[in-house]
């Protein structure tokens, strides 16, 4: 439970302590008001009669000083935790972002059971939250002032007394503590129907506002939302009606308790065995002693918990080097420099199956790619072509084989060596990166720099080094339509926001990747980079790639011919290995199964057709 | 005028979600929070009892009691609370998604203002729950009414201590007030940062992350991001709190100046030893009723703020909401003439807003200039073009996710702003290239499709073969009845290409649609399997063309499929700038002819 603890003062030192401070002032004020208001009331007769003394004055005095602190420290205590906590929601998303991303190896990142973990972690990261205030200040604030008000009782009073609220006191929290305890899922939407529900709603809410409405799913969503919701919960009303019944014998045997001490106290100064003073100080302490709940054991338990999970994701040593300024990396340095050789990459005789999977993506694949060249992989959805990049870039290695670069082997570099090899190599993929950010950040990020790295800026960093990108990436035209231009985050709901359209999208990505080589990348993998882009800009591409392909070596991948023919070496990957290579004309004349000229011509039998229609029409 | 209207909402919601346990709720509040000033009178009375030796039975007996009913009131609270919380949450849940789904426009999806609004609303969902709450305000002016009743009942003028409490107070109600503002002027730096995030762990995008070095850029953004947000909340904590700090400082000098005054009169025999014990023992009560008095008009101005919001979104709601009405033209059975745009101008609402928000008094920037174009009943169109030049604008104000900004889409004349969109929809159905992964058991996730067959399993499976999703769904274990996603319990998670055949599959399940809208449904397919679509689809576009007049529009950047098209129109910059025929547009020379040119050279 002290993790929690460990946690705060770690995030916020001072916070943390000026938090448990003012907690502990507050239980000895707690404790402190009810003794020097027996002791005021006490001598008040005296003081009326005779003239006031000095000690009087004195308890009348802390008195009033002790309740202006109370009042004063329940404002300065809230504000000082509001700093405390605020930081904690940005440590755990920040936390969840890093454990997940500066790994090199992508095994964690692909794993369903951590996907499912991060969720869970996300929808619950406000307990640690809620469970470090309840460290840090209420939890030691009423065990404290429980605690200080029963050993006052004791003294003031009787001890027997005392004991005895205090067993009632202890007897009520552990009966809130496990009905809490009992209700975690629940209350977090842990439950496997509350998933559905949560997940019907947040479709219904946006995620899907466009099946909603062609395909008329409100109804249906809200429907699936209430009766999911509805079998989660209906147990649990059940319980909890039985319960309030439970509690009324639980709470009315404590309040019972405390109402018995009033009275006993009350009588024995009717019997004059209890003077003004002690009565005057039992009665309030009394009181305190009934009222004070000790419920926050529960909320620790929980927010424990949820940090547990945290810390088992990034480990707490490793969460001091999240946030810092990113330093140019080491291909950025060498671009700097001499410009090295681009790479030579090997593939020999490489098998893969993914951790947990049965089934070989890849086996007995070779593939050369030789330094400065450039080389097209073909295949069928589902060949296995994503799964070579993700091993090309050391994300991954290989179950069997290995992968060379300039000779030396992927599996032997360190994590060092495996991230600045990452660098080298500028991808642009399927589902390149959308990020809720400025263009200029967008493009600007394949040096690993931010841009602007923000929104709501003034004044906006230089663009004469974009604007000169853009003009060579072909995408000037599309920033220059953009509201703001390189300033414009994409992101429609951001203030001045906007959207692209995927085909957008896609040349934001291909000008990053040109960014990435410009900085000295040399290993440029495109990954269907037509994919969602018109005739035009398909056309430009493939034009501009070549030229870019001079200087490093390359790989793309397409299933459209248009992009791969006038790669001077094309490959064909089937069944996880390479069936075919050569360039155009050799893979069109080959004898062989020819998988390259079957698909080739199924395409282009189209065209052909589509442009005799042409000569019919014009006869 | 507003402010009743909310309250009144408050109400209503949360009698409406579980009356019996509210009025339950509002019972125990009132009891709780008015007694607790009655036990300082009880220990006065005692005290008083001791020290002039009467008897002490009324005081004590008061003290007991009040303690009884508080004690049975609590013990009742915490259980019946929780369950009340759950049904207002699932009954206030249920209302936004009526609310947001039932608009018949997606325009609130895009703007930022309203995404802004509705974030906010989704996260406090939990406090529109707890009407009761509000009760214990009544409870607080009760205490009010108790304290300055043993005040006065010492001396009149000592009611002022209170008025002087509730400086403090006041104080830290307008902070709470204040921080729920800059709470939501800020909202869009906690979307940023959790987006932020989201891009970071995202299994799909690891590779480029990687590559191109990002993440602790990424991470240093969203950090500040999250520190954009906090830093002015934080420093509006801290004045609040120093400002209510010394309004207490104002009370204690006040407070302490009335016990002096008081002890005074005693001294000289104007007042009793009882008024000023009285007056020390309720100096906490004072406080207390004070400090009660600010938590409730905070919580109650911050339920406003997110009552307030949630009022205007039914406002929105009610605004948005088609409405039928004996008026409103019947959809024909089948189209006649064919599919109408008349001069239609169309500019998204989030950049009207931009620029009604931002100085320029600019008219929006329009993303469709004069468009005016009949898709002729019974034919499939095609619409072509480079990114961004307005097709899938075209496509969305058919489907009506958006009306035009002036013109009319016309239906059979009909314009389609007067049809109920229900009935519309009823009637078209429609694939896109970025259509959501509906994470349902795979049967339901197709069978949406036609949510009056979703039960019909051959329906289902044969908008899977239509759909090209055979392979997908044999691969699955269960077939039909796997649950997708991998955050339910045994959930399978599919690749992007494998969604979209299903989301494709689940475009064929309505058989006589009206207008058929393939807007690059197939993008992330191969070409073979885009042809096996198109080439199956094409028998049944032929047969409903024939038997309702249907349309089909197909928004592809393979000519290979735009050239099956009868109408193949070539939109550029937001205007028609080419129509006709494949054949025509190749013969005419113009931009078709070159963007196919372009295409075709690759295969000779």
């Amino acid at each position: 439970m002290f993790r929690l603890a460990r946690y705060s003062f770690r995030l916020a030192p001072v916070g943390t302590v000026l938090s448990l401070l003012s907690a502990v002032v507050t239980a000895a004020l707690t404790v402190a008001i009810p003794l020097l208001l027996g002791q005021a009331i006490g001598g008040l007769p005296r003081a009326v009669a005779d003239g006031p003394g000095t000690r009087f004055v004195g308890v009348v005095v802390a008195l009033l000083v002790a309740m202006l602190l109370s009042n004063a420290l329940s404002q300065v205590g809230q504000a000082i935790w509001e700093a405390v906590g605020s930081t904690m929601e940005k440590d755990a998303a920040v936390r969840i972002g890093a454990a997940l991303s500066t790994d090199p190896d992508l095994q964690t990142i692909d794993d369903p059971d951590v996907a499912a973990r991060v969720e869970k972690l996300r929808t619950r990261s406000w307990e640690i939250q809620m469970g470090s205030r309840m460290m840090v200040s209420f939890a030691p604030q009423s065990i404290l002032s429980l605690l200080g008000s029963v050993v006052a009782l004791a003294i003031n009073f009787h001890w027997w007394v005392a004991l005895l609220m205090l067993a009632t006191a202890i007897g009520s929290a552990e009966r809130i503590r496990r009905t809490i305890v009992a209700q975690f899922d629940v209350w977090v939407g842990g439950t496997e129907p509350q998933k559905h529900a949560d997940y019907a709603f947040k479709q219904a809410m946006g995620a899907s506002a466009k099946e909603v409405r062609i395909f008329g799913l409100s109804r249906f969503l809200r429907q699936r939302y209430w009766d999911r919701t509805t079998e989660a919960f209906a147990p649990y009303w059940k319980v909890r009606s039985r319960q309030s019944v439970t509690n009324l014998g639980v709470f009315g045997g404590r309040v019972a308790v405390t109402a018995a001490a009033a009275g006993y106290a009350g009588w024995e100064a009717s019997q004059g065995r209890l003077g003004l003073t002690a009565l005057a100080t039992a009665l309030p302490l009394i009181l305190t002693v009934g009222d004070t709940d000790v419920w926050s054991i529960a909320q620790m338990q929980r927010g424990h918990l949820a940090l547990t999970w945290l810390e088992e994701l990034s480990p707490p040593d490793r969460a001091r080097l999240v946030v810092r300024e990113p330093e140019p990396s080491p291909a950025a340095v060498v671009a700097g420099t001499e410009r090295r050789r681009p790479p030579t990459i090997v593939f020999d005789d490489v098998g893969f199956r993914y951790p947990h999977a049965d089934r070989e993506i890849l086996s007995g694949l070779d593939l050369e790619l030789g330094a400065g060249t450039a080389t097209a992989l073909v295949g069928v959805n589902g060949a296995g072509k994503s799964t070579l990049v993700k091993l090309l870039a050391a994300g991954y290695l290989p179950t069997r084989g290995r992968i060379t670069v300039d000779g030396v082997d992927l599996a032997t570099l360190d994590r060092d060596e495996r991230i600045a090899w990452q660098r080298r190599m500028a991808p642009v993929t399927q589902d390149f990166i959308r990020l809720p950010l400025p263009a200029g950040d967008n493009v600007e990020l394949g040096t690993g720099l931010p841009w602007a790295g923000g929104i709501d800026l003034d004044p906006w960093p230089d663009t004469t080094d974009l604007d000169r990108l853009a003009a060579r990436a072909g995408i000037s035209d599309l920033v220059g339509r953009l509201s703001a231009g390189w300033a414009t985050p994409l992101d429609k709901t951001l203030p001045g926001g906007t959207d692209l359209s995927g085909g957008e999208w896609q040349r934001i990505g291909l000008a990053r990747a040109l960014r990435a080589v410009d900085q000295g990348a040399d290993l440029l993998v495109l990954d269907e980079p037509a994919a969602a882009l018109d005739v035009e800009s398909e056309s430009r591409l493939v034009d501009g790639y070549l030229e870019l392909a001079r200087h490093v070596t390359s790989l793309v991948i397409s299933h459209r011919f248009s992009v791969v023919r006038p790669v001077p070496r094309i490959c064909v990957l089937e069944h996880g290995r390479i069936v075919e290579q050569g360039s155009h004309e050799e893979l069109m004349q080959s004898d062989g199964p020819g998988r390259y000229r079957t698909m080739f011509t199924l395409q282009a039998s189209r065209y052909v057709e589509a442009a005799q229609d042409v000569a019919e029409v014009s006869r | 005028m507003t402010g009743v209207r909310t309250l009144w909402l408050w109400i209503s919601t949360a009698f409406r979600a579980a009356p019996l346990l509210t009025a339950v709720m509002c019972l125990t509040t009132v009891l709780t929070t008015a007694l607790s000033p009655i036990t300082a009178l009880g220990i006065s009375l005692a005290v008083e009892a001791v020290t002039r030796g009467t008897s002490l039975l009324p005081g004590i007996g008061l003290l007991a009691a009040s303690l009884l009913v508080t004690g049975i009131a609590n013990s009742l609270a915490g259980p019946i609370g929780d369950t009340v919380d759950d049904r207002i949450w699932r009954y206030v849940h249920t209302d936004l998604m009526r609310l947001t789904g039932d608009v018949w426009s997606i325009a609130h999806h895009e703007h930022p203002e309203l995404a802004d609004r509705l974030s906010l609303i989704e996260r406090d969902a939990h406090q529109l729950g707890g009407i009761y709450r509000l009760l214990s305000i009544i409870g607080a002016a009760t205490g009010i009414v108790t304290v300055v009743g043993l005040l006065v009942s010492i001396r009149p003028a000592l009611a002022g201590l209170l008025v002087l409490a509730l400086v403090p107070a006041v104080i830290s109600a307008l902070g709470i007030h204040r921080r729920g503002l800059l709470w939501k002027q800020n909202e869009r730096f906690r979307r940023l940062g959790t987006k932020i995030s989201d891009v970071l762990v995202e299994p799909r995008q690891g590779v480029e992350i990687r590559c191109l070095g990002m993440a602790q850029a990424l991470l240093l953004v969203a950090a500040r991001a999250f520190d954009a947000r906090s830093r002015p909340w934080i420093a509006s904590t801290r004045k609040y709190a120093w400002l209510s700090a010394a309004g207490w400082l104002l009370f204690a000098a006040g407070y302490a100046g009335a016990v002096v005054w008081l002890f005074g009169q005693a001294r000289d025999g104007r007042a009793t030893v009882g008024n000023v014990s009285l007056l020390l023992l309720i100096g906490g009560q004072i406080s207390a009723t004070a400090q009660a008095v600010a938590g409730n008009l905070g919580m109650v101005l911050n339920a406003l703020q997110t009552f307030g919001r949630y009022r205007w979104l039914r406002d929105y709601s009610v605004r948005h909401t088609w409405v039928p009405d004996e008026a409103s033209p019947a959809l024909p059975d089948r189209l006649t003439e064919g599919i109408r745009f008349d001069h239609v101008d169309f500019a998204y609402p989030s950049a009207e807003v931009t620029a009604r928000l931002g100085d320029t008094t600019e008219p929006a920037e329009l993303s469709l200039h004069d468009v005016d174009l009949l898709l002729p009943a019974g034919s499939t169109v095609a619409f072509v073009g480079e990114n961004g030049a307005g097709k899938s604008t075209l496509v969305k104000l058919l489907a009506r996710l958006y009306d035009p900004t002036r013109g009319a889409v016309r239906i059979d004349g009909v314009p389609l702003a007067e049809i109920d969109p229900l009935a519309w929809r009823e009637r078209i159905s429609a694939g896109f290239q970025d259509f959501a992964s509906l994470e349902f058991l795979t049967a339901e996730s197709v069978g949406v499709g036609d949510l009056t067959a979703r039960a019909d399993r051959d329906r289902v499976a044969s908008a899977v073969v239509s759909g090209q999703a055979t392979a997908v769904v044999d691969r699955l274990p269960s077939g039909l009845d796997t649950q997708l996603g991998t955050q339910f319990d045994g959930g399978v998670g599919l690749s992007g290409g494998q969604w979209q055949r299903l989301a494709l599959a689940r475009a064929f399940m309505r058989t006589n649609p009206l207008l058929m809208l393939l807007d690059e449904p197939t993008a992330a397919l191969d070409p073979e399997a885009e042809q096996a679509v198109y080439t199956q689809y094409g028998e049944t576009a032929r047969a409903l063309a024939r038997t309702t007049g249907a349309v089909t529009v197909l928004v592809s950047h393979r000519f290979s499929t735009v050239r099956m098209a009868d109408l193949i129109v070539v939109v550029a910059d937001g205007r028609i700038s080419e129509c006709g025929s494949h054949a025509e547009l190749l013969a005419a020379g113009g931009r078709y002819a070159e963007l196919f040119e372009l295409q075709a050279r690759a295969y000779r």
